[in-house]
């Protein structure tokens, strides 16, 4: 990390705690900050200041029926994964893929404070087709799906959902025997919501709720 | 239940209290469906978006993290930014009621039922702007409420793009510091 570094990425902080900088340029802004606590600070410093901003905007009572809408939508939603922590299985990975496992889960135990998470993997059509286990540190993610036919030995772009209900690209992910795993780039470990692969359209083709 | 703080009321909803979920919907509805209405413009994906926010914020309550922030500040995040993707989507750019909003936020001459209903932190985000020259303070409203990009913002202003970016980065960080000095309760 430079001092000039830091000045190129502190000039566009703004744009990127806006969410209107993207492409080559994002890619290059978030590979900085994942190595610089000081341009991640100021990012974050500003991206607080424009949630506060939201405050200021007046209340509006939606149309009627909202509250019950909402409620009823909340009843029909399966309980989030995330509550129910699944606990991985290494046997029956390929010897590569749970070597990836144990180094990603390992290196992230090692770290006391440091998460780990797991989610199921569920298919557009529902069915359970593997697992995501996401690490802090190292800040990545790793996709076992072995057995599902459409993503075994192919390259699948890879989308996650953040908490803050932003969307990232994280790029293209190649499967060996369905597995693979990926880098967070900037994108913070604990922001991640989702997890999903996407098909040759864009659409989902599997996706897991962290 | 309805007395609760904002964060054990989120935890309870997201723990699956189906009294704590109401309650949540309640007390923030007008406030997520304002956001989603000022960024969208039209009451029916409003609706659709705030809904959305609300399931988001069931589904990821238990994350939430009183540390970084309020409850409402990460729900109204979560609606925002929810609104944005919709309009980005939607390739849509709707600037009624976004005006409407900033005009009032913009010129801190809000009317009276507005005024009396901000409570200390809206006051202080409000005194904050205040402190931050109107052309300013309007790229960063335009940016930071509607999601509008520099070069939207330079058509909208009529301005050239680069003078677009520097109000923005400029008044966001000026923001910033008269939020420093005048800091928002968590």
């Amino acid at each position: 990390v430079t001092a000039s570094a830091c000045d190129t990425v502190r000039a566009k902080a703004a744009d990127l705690a806006l969410d209107i900088v993207d492409g080559e340029e994002r890619a290059t802004l978030l590979a900085h900050l994942s190595t610089c606590p000081g341009c991640r600070d100021d990012v974050r410093g500003l991206g607080t200041v424009i949630d506060r901003l939201l405050l200021v905007v007046p209340p509006d009572e939606p149309p009627r029926g909202f509250e019950e809408r909402v409620l009823a939508r909340l009843a029909d939603q399966p309980r989030p994964l995330a509550r129910r922590r699944s606990r991985w299985v290494l046997a029956g990975l390929g010897a590569a893929a749970a070597l990836l496992v144990i180094a990603l889960v390992g290196a992230s135990l090692m770290r006391p404070g440091r998460e780990t998470r797991q989610a199921t993997m569920v298919s557009a059509k529902g069915e359970v087709v593997g697992e995501v286990t996401l690490t802090a540190h190292p800040a990545g993610i790793l996709i076992a799906v072995p057995g599902w036919t459409p993503a075994e030995n192919k390259p699948y772009d890879v989308r996650l959902q953040l908490r803050s209900g932003s969307q990232v690209e994280l790029g293209t992910l190649q499967l060996e025997a369905g597995y693979g795993g990926y880098g967070l780039g900037g994108v913070e470990p604990d922001q991640v919501a989702r997890v999903e692969l996407l098909g040759r359209s864009g659409e989902p083709i599997c996706g897991a709720d962290l | 239940m309805h007395d609760a703080a904002d964060d054990a009321l989120l935890a309870a909803m997201a723990a699956g209290d189906s009294e704590a979920a109401v309650a949540f919907v309640r007390r923030f509805q007008a406030r997520v469906f304002g956001v989603a209405h000022a960024v969208l413009g039209d009451r029916d994906r409003a609706d659709d978006v705030a809904q959305e926010a609300f399931v988001r914020a069931w589904r990821h309550g238990d994350s939430f993290d009183a540390r970084r922030g309020s409850v409402i500040s990460w729900l109204l995040a979560i609606t925002r930014n929810l609104a944005i993707d919709h309009l980005r989507a939607q390739r849509v750019r709707p600037t009624e009621p976004l005006d409407s909003v900033l005009a009032q936020v913009a010129s801190c001459d809000l009317d009276p039922a507005s005024a009396a209903a901000l409570d200390d932190d809206r006051r202080r985000v409000v005194a904050a702007l205040r402190a931050v020259p109107y052309e300013q303070r309007r790229a960063v409203l335009l940016a930071g409420l509607g999601g509008r990009t520099a070069l939207e913002i330079g058509e909208i202003e009529g301005i050239p793009l680069g003078t677009a970016k520097t109000r923005i980065r400029t008044g966001l960080r000026r923001v910033r510091d008269a939020m420093d000095e005048h800091p928002v309760d968590r």
